[in-house]
C-alpha cells in the first residue's frame, strides 16, 4: 500500500478564509428542507422536494440514488453551481454556521471552494484541456490567497504528491490529456483539496473508472479524509461503493430522502420498501440462475411524479393512503413494527444482518413511509 | 468420459453442442505518431481461445483495454481478426465474405451497452426492430413482418402500444428491451451482450437480467456476456474467462473461477469489487493493485501482468506463461508461473 503520510494539513496555503470553529458534535454541513425547481417549457418542475442531511467532521455520508433522484442537484445547490434554469425555492444550507443561501455574496464565495469543495465524475470534461494541470490545481488558491507563481507551483507539486501522482515535479506542467482516467481523477481531487476544505463532495468519483482503479481512488479518498478529518459526501448509485465507504446513508428517490441511517443499520435492516427492494434485487450467490426479485417499472419522470409517496407507483406494499404525504418517522434500535417485516426483497438482507451486528441500532434512523403508521395489514 | 466422475459440475453435464469456438484469435492495429512519433503495433488480442455451448453463458471480464470489446466486434464480424479462427455453428465466420457472411451473421447478434446512443432517434420502435428483417428479406415474408414485430416486442415485455413510439419517449430499461428485440429479430443462436445493464438505473437492472435469463432458457440461446460487474456476471454465467491486456489469463466454470481463483489478476479483480455489505469491508481492496495497465503498444516481456503482480519472480519476465490446467480439472485453466488460490496474509501487493 502506498503511503500518503506526508499529506498533513497546510493551513498557511488556505488563504485569508475566516474559519469559524465548529463545535464538536455539531454538523459541518447541514441541508434542511431544500427545495429546488427547474423552469421548463411546460412550467416549473420540482426536482428537490425537501431534502435534509447533515455531514460531520471525519464522517462519510453516502447519498445513494438513481438518475433523476436529485443527489447531484443537492450537491450543486450546496456548491452554488445550479444551472441557470434552476432555483432554490425553499429550505436552507448551512456550512459551519453560515447560511449559504442567505449570506452576502462575498461571504458565500469565501466558503464555497474553500471550506467545501467538489470532485466531479467526469474529470476529462471538468478539467480545462488547454491549461497545465498544476496551474488548474492551484488556480483557486492563487486567486484568493495572493500566491506567487513559484509558490503555486510548489504547492501544486505537494498536492499531486499527496494524491499519489507519481513524478509530480515532472508532470506539474503536463496537460489533462496526458494523464490516464485514474490519474485525472487524482488531479481533480488535488484541485478540490488545494484550499483545505472541511467538507469534500465527491459526485460519482469512480463511476467512469475500472474497478481496479476505482478501488485505488476509494482508498485514496478514505486516507485523505482520515488525515484531514474532513466530512465526505459520497454521491453514488453503486451499493457496493456505499457499503464500503459510508458511515451514514441517505437513500434518495424522486427528489426526496426516503430513508437515512447508519450504513450498518440500513444494510442490516432496510426499512423503506424502496431500500428493501433495491438491496433485494442485487445478485447474490444463492440466487444464481434464478430470477432476481426485480422492482417493476422505472423511476418517475420529475414532471410526472405520483402524489404523496413518490415510490408508490412501483411499491408492492402501496395502500390507498400512500397517495397522501408519507409521515417522516424517526427511531433508534430495531425497525418499528409495520416496516421491514414484509417478505418482499427483505429476506435476502437477513444474511447481512447476522454478520454485521456490531453497532446495529444505536444511531438515529429516519424513513418516510405510511407503513409505519398503518402497518402491513389493510 | 472417465473424467466426468471427478467433475460433478452441472454446467458440464448439461447436453449442449458447441455453438461458438474461438481459437488463437489475434487482432493488431497499426499505430502511428503519439509521443514517440514512431510507428508501432497495438496488440488488442493475442491468442484468445474460447468455447460456448448451447443454452449456456460465457462471462467475459477484465479491465478496459483488456480486449473484451474487441472480442465482441470480431465475433459479430464488425471487424476481422488478424489471425485465428471463429466458428459459429461450425461455419468459419473469420473467413466468410459477402452473402455467406451475411447469412452467418444471423446466428450471432450484438446487444450494445448504451440504449441511448444505439437506437436511431428518428425511427419508431417498430422500424428499429424491423430493420434487420428488411436487411434479411428472405427470413420473414413481408406480409408476416408486422406479426413478427409484435411477437418480438411481446418477447421482451413491451406492450404493442410501444410499436409507434420514438426512442426518446422510452425509459432506459425500455430502450434496452428494444435493443434486445432487434438482436432477436433474426432468430440468432448466440447473443453477444456488451455491458447490457451497466448504463441502466439500478432499480431497472434486475428486470433486464431476468429478461435475459428467461430468453436464454425459452429460446435455447447462448450468451457471451461482457461486463465489469462481477455480481451480474456471476449470476448469469456458466463459464468465466478473465482477460488482461489481450489475453485470457484464466478460464473455467463459474465454480472454478469464483471458488478457487488461480491467477493473481483474478484475485486482485475480485478484491477490487466492492461488495454490497458493510460486513465485507475488510476484504475490499485487500489486494489493491498499484499502477495501471501497461500500454498495449509496449507490452512487458514475459508475463504481461508481472509489472503489477506481487507474486512475480525472475521467470515471469523471461517466459510468457501459457494456459495450464489447474488441479485435476481440465476445464480450469490459468496462465501463470505462480498460480494458486489466495495464500496467507502476505499473498497480496505490498
Amino acid at each position: 500500500m502506498r503511503s500518503y503520510s506526508d499529506a498533513g494539513r497546510a493551513d498557511t496555503h488556505a488563504g485569508p478564509v475566516n474559519r469559524a470553529a465548529v463545535a464538536p458534535g455539531e454538523p459541518l454541513l447541514e441541508v434542511s428542507g431544500l427545495r429546488v425547481q427547474f423552469r421548463t417549457a411546460r412550467g416549473p418542475v420540482t426536482v428537490l422536494d425537501g431534502v435534509d442531511y447533515q455531514v460531520f467532521r471525519g464522517r462519510t455520508l453516502a447519498v445513494v440514488g438513481e438518475s433523476g433522484s436529485g443527489k447531484s442537484v443537492t450537491a450543486r445547490a450546496i456548491m452554488g453551481i445550479l444551472p441557470r434554469t434552476a432555483s432554490v425555492v425553499g429550505g436552507s444550507i448551512h456550512l459551519a454556521g453560515i447560511d449559504l443561501l442567505r449570506a452576502r455574496e462575498s461571504a458565500r464565495r469565501a466558503v464555497r471552494g474553500a471550506r467545501v469543495a467538489m470532485v466531479f465524475q467526469d474529470a476529462l470534461s471538468a478539467l480545462n484541456p488547454v491549461l497545465p494541470v498544476g496551474f488548474q490545481i492551484v488556480e483557486g488558491c492563487r486567486r484568493k490567497g495572493g500566491m506567487s507563481r513559484a509558490e503555486g507551483r510548489r504547492r501544486a507539486v505537494e498536492l499531486m504528491d499527496q494524491v499519489g501522482i507519481p513524478a509530480a515535479r515532472a508532470r506539474v506542467g503536463a496537460f489533462p490529456h496526458e494523464f490516464s482516467g485514474g490519474m485525472r481523477q487524482r488531479v481533480m481531487i488535488a484541485m478540490a483539496l488545494a484550499r483545505d476544505p472541511e467538507v469534500l463532495i465527491a459526485d460519482e468519483p469512480t463511476t467512469a473508472l475500472d474497478v481496479t482503479i476505482q478501488a485505488q481512488i476509494l482508498r485514496l479518498l478514505a486516507d485523505l479524509q482520515a488525515q484531514r478529518n474532513m466530512g465526505l459526501v459520497m454521491i453514488t448509485h453503486d451499493m457496493g461503493v456505499v457499503a464500503n465507504t459510508a458511515d451514514e446513508i441517505a437513500v434518495m428517490y424522486a427528489g426526496r430522502i426516503l430513508e437515512r441511517g447508519s450504513a450498518v443499520d440500513v444494510f442490516a435492516s432496510p426499512a423503506h420498501p424502496y431500500t428493501r427492494a433495491l438491496l433485494g434485487s442485487i445478485p447474490r450467490p444463492e440466487l444464481r440462475g434464478a430470477r432476481l426479485p426485480a422492482i417493476a417499472g422505472s423511476p418517475p419522470d420529475p414532471s410526472a411524479k405520483p402524489s404523496g409517496c413518490p415510490f408508490r407507483s412501483r411499491c408492492p406494499q402501496a395502500m390507498p393512503v400512500c397517495a397522501t404525504e408519507p409521515p417522516v418517522v424517526r427511531w433508534r434500535g430495531p425497525v418499528p413494527s409495520g416496516m421491514g417485516t414484509a417478505g418482499d426483497g427483505a429476506s435476502g438482507t437477513d444474511a447481512v444482518a447476522g454478520a454485521a451486528t456490531s453497532g446495529v441500532g444505536t444511531s438515529e434512523r429516519m424513513a418516510a413511509c405510511h407503513l409505519l403508521a398503518h402497518g402491513d395489514r389493510p | 468420459m472417465t473424467s466426468a466422475a471427478v467433475r460433478p459440475d452441472p454446467a458440464q453435464a448439461a447436453p449442449g453442442e458447441v455453438v461458438l469456438r474461438v481459437q488463437d484469435l489475434v487482432k493488431t492495429y497499426p499505430v502511428r505518431g503519439g509521443m514517440s512519433g514512431g510507428r508501432g503495433t497495438l496488440t488488442a488480442l493475442d491468442g484468445v481461445s474460447l468455447e460456448l455451448r448451447q443454452g449456456q453463458t460465457l462471462g467475459l471480464v477484465g479491465e478496459s483495454g483488456s480486449g473484451k470489446s474487441t472480442v465482441a466486434k470480431l465475433l459479430v464480424a464488425v471487424e476481422r481478426p488478424t489471425s485465428g479462427s471463429i466458428e459459429v455453428l461450425g461455419r468459419p465466420m473469420h473467413a466468410l465474405t459477402g452473402s455467406a457472411l451475411r447469412r452467418a451473421r444471423r446466428d450471432i447478434q450484438l446487444v450494445f451497452q448504451d440504449p441511448y446512443t444505439s437506437l436511431d432517434p428518428r425511427l419508431t420502435v417498430a422500424d428499429i426492430v424491423a430493420e434487420p428483417l428488411s436487411i434479411h428479406p428472405d427470413l420473414v415474408p413481408r406480409r408476416r413482418r408486422a406479426a413478427r414485430i409484435a411477437e418480438l416486442l411481446d418477447m421482451v415485455g413491451l406492450a404493442s402500444g410501444f410499436a409507434d413510439r420514438l426512442p426518446h419517449q422510452l425509459s432506459g430499461g425500455q430502450r434496452q428491451r428494444v435493443g434486445i428485440a432487434r438482436a432477436l429479430a433474426l432468430q440468432p443462436k448466440i447473443l453477444v451482450l456488451d455491458e447490457p445493464v451497466s448504463a441502466l438505473d439500478m432499480s431497472v437492472q434486475a428486470q433486464i437480467v431476468n429478461l435475459l435469463t428467461d430468453l436464454r432458457d425459452e429460446l435455447g440461446l447462448a450468451y457471451v456476456f461482457i461486463a465489469h460487474d462481477l455480481g451480474v456476471v456471476a449470476h448469469l454465467s456458466d463459464h468465466i474467462a478473465v482477460m488482461y491486456l489481450g489475453r485470457v489469463v484464466e478460464r473455467g466454470t463459474h465454480d472454478e473461477v469464483f471458488g478457487t481463483p488461480a491467477h493473481p489478476f483474478t484475485l486482485a479483480l475480485m478484491s477490487a469489487i466492492p461488495e454490497p455489505d458493510p460486513a465485507a469491508r475488510a476484504e475490499f481492496g485487500r489486494r489493491l493493485l498499484s499502477g495501471e495497465t501497461p500500454s498495449p503498444i509496449a507490452l512487458p516481456s514475459g508475463c504481461r501482468f508481472r509489472t503489477r503482480c506481487w507474486r512475480a519472480s525472475e521467470i515471469c519476465s523471461q517466459i510468457e506463461p501459457g494456459l495450464e490446467p489447474q488441479g485435476r480439472a481440465t476445464t480450469h485453466l490459468a496462465a501463470c508461473h505462480h498460480p494458486g488460490a489466495a495464500g496467507g496474509p502476505g499473498d497480496r501487493p505490498s
